[in-house]
Order: C-alpha cells, then sequence, then structure tokens
C-alpha cells in the first residue's frame, strides 16, 4: 500500500456492477471511460463480466470501456468492457477487509485482493493490472 | 424430656446428612457432565448432521452474498456480519448432495477452527445439546463416500441418527482443492 493510502486513509474507487456483484477500481488506474462503439478505443478490450461470470456476465446496454493507465499516468493499449460506472467514492479503510483466509486459498483471480462494505453491501476490490495481466490483455504486464 | 430432644437433634442430623448426600450425590451427576461434548444439530436435505458446539461461533439468518468469481462452486461467496466480510459454503454441494431446496429454515453456522473461520449454509439448524461421549459411536460403513471423509463419529438425536462432522477436516480438503 502506498503512503497516500496510509495518509488519506482510504480509497477512490469507481464502482459498478456485473451479474449482481458490486466491484471497485482505484481510479487511478483508469485513464479513461468511454463508449465501446467510439473511435478511441483501446486496441485490446477485455469483456470482465464474461471472464468473471461466463454468459450470464454478459454486458447489457453496450456498456463502457475502461482504458488503463501506465506507471506514468499516459494511457495504455488495452482496457475492459464492462457496465456502466454508477458511482466514484473515497471510502474510508475502516470499510476494506481482507478477504477471508479460507477465499484466498481457493480463488483463482489475485487481481481480486480485497473486499469492502458500501451500503451494507459487500463488494469486490478489482485490480485492473493485474486482471489484465492474468487474462492475457496486458502481455507486457504478465 | 431428655429422650425427646435427643430424638429430635437426631432427627435434624439425619435431614442435615440427606441433604449433604444430596449434594454429593448432585456433584456426582456434575462429574458426569463433564464428560459430555457439545453439538450442534442441524439437517442437509433432511439428514441430521452435527458440528462440535465450540467450533460454532454464531448462527445467523441468510442474507446477500457476494459471488466470487473463479473459486469452486461450493463457496457461494461473501457477507456482511456486522462490518465483517465472512465467507459462506454452501454444505450440500461441498459434500456433494442433491441441492437443498429453498426454505425459511435455512441458516448461516459461523464456524471457526485453527485460525479458520467460513459461514456454512445448512437446511435447518435443529438443536444445540450436550452429548455424553459414550453415546457417541463409530460410523456407519454405508456413509457416502463424499461424506465419510469428514467424519467423526455418529450419535442418536431424538432417534434420529446424526453424524458428527469434524470442521479441521472440512478445511484440509479445501487447503487441497
Amino acid at each position: 500500500m502506498d503512503m497516500t493510502v496510509l495518509e488519506k486513509k482510504g480509497l477512490n474507487l469507481i464502482l459498478f456492477h456485473v451479474n449482481d456483484v458490486l466491484f471497485g477500481v482505484e481510479l487511478f488506474q483508469v485513464s479513461e471511460i468511454c463508449e465501446p462503439t467510439g473511435g478511441h478505443l483501446p486496441s485490446e478490450i477485455k469483456a470482465l463480466g464474461e471472464e468473471f461470470f461466463g454468459n450470464s456476465g454478459k454486458i447489457k446496454n453496450g456498456g463502457k470501456v475502461f482504458a488503463m493507465k501506465n506507471n506514468t499516468g499516459a494511457r495504455q493499449d488495452y482496457g475492459i468492457l464492462t457496465n456502466d460506472p454508477e458511482d466514484i467514492i473515497e471510502i474510508s479503510l475502516d470499510n476494506i477487509r481482507p478477504l477471508p483466509a479460507i477465499v484466498g486459498k481457493l480463488k483463482r483471480y489475485k487481481s481480486l485482493w480485497g473486499g469492502f462494505i458500501y451500503k451494507g453491501e459487500v463488494g469486490l476490490l478489482l485490480d485492473l493490472e493485474k486482471f489484465c495481466a492474468e487474462v492475457g490483455v496486458n502481455k507486457v504486464a504478465a | 424430656m431428655e429422650a425427646n430432644v435427643n430424638n429430635k437433634t437426631e432427627s435434624r442430623n439425619d435431614e442435615i446428612m440427606d441433604s449433604v448426600r444430596e449434594r454429593l450425590s448432585a456433584s456426582k451427576i456434575v462429574d458426569v457432565n463433564e464428560d459430555t461434548v457439545q453439538l450442534v444439530f442441524f439437517t442437509l436435505l433432511g439428514s441430521h448432521y452435527a458440528l462440535h458446539g465450540s467450533d460454532v461461533k454464531e448462527i445467523l439468518y441468510p442474507r446477500k452474498i457476494t459471488p466470487i468469481p473463479g473459486t469452486p462452486s461450493y463457496l457461494l461467496g461473501l457477507i456482511n456480519v456486522r462490518g465483517d466480510v465472512e465467507s459462506v459454503l454452501d454444505f450440500n454441494l461441498f459434500l456433494n448432495l442433491s441441492k437443498e431446496p429453498d426454505s425459511p429454515n435455512k441458516r448461516i453456522l459461523i464456524a471457526e477452527k485453527n485460525g479458520l473461520k467460513t459461514g456454512i449454509m445448512v437446511g435447518s439448524i435443529v438443536d444445540v445439546v450436550d452429548i455424553p461421549k459414550s453415546g457417541i459411536g463409530a460410523t456407519i460403513a454405508t456413509l457416502n463416500d463424499s461424506i465419510k471423509d469428514f467424519v467423526v463419529g455418529e450419535t442418536k438425536y431424538k432417534e434420529n441418527s446424526a453424524v458428527i462432522l469434524e470442521l479441521s477436516k472440512i478445511f484440509q480438503k479445501m487447503d487441497a482443492d
């Protein structure tokens, strides 16, 4: 965890649901949120819902593409397709929880790195960079 | 007169001694109780099972479960328990049993052993009872293979046979998955 997070005692998260599951992605990882039909799209796009949930994770009403940033803040040429973002929030570290040890042993995706509680609902923290590496979109990071 | 007083005293002393004997006898019953084990009885598809009471921390009503992608199907997901995040297992799936029908009696047992903790969805909670250790017998040979590995014994609950499961064996299996 970087010092900024500790100093701020929280994370800035973009929230969205896929297949009725709440996900939170750190704001700094996303350079741009764009329409999936636009001309300014990353060349490699992974459909997050289909990867995680198969057919039941299909995006409805088009969704949005989250283009990624690299370490310098510039946009990278890959991203994910997911449902429309619902909110951008600052969530306190008090509402962030490690995944239970059992889940840590059983989960396939290392990109799911924690849980958080938002309005009583349990959400999953998703590291986009790691996710793209895991599913082979970002071959350099892999 | 003196004999009368003596008789009264003797009778009183007898009463005291009877009372003392009763107390001693009661303490013997407590000794017997010390040789018991607390079991939490629950059902899966109507059959009785039990976990050791010392391993069960809490019993909850079902609530919204957040599924976790890329985990075995028996891991239903995560729940909010007063601001903490706990996992929930579908015991039927884990034990290779048929799906539990929807019912208002379903409950989530929060179980913990050796530093590992999880919720376990069961068909219903039946009772929490202290059973004498002598009332726990060996497992019958006809048990389903998928359950055998987790069983430490068998007992009776109101004429029903109940299989006692060992939580640490369940965690060991999950560790191997």
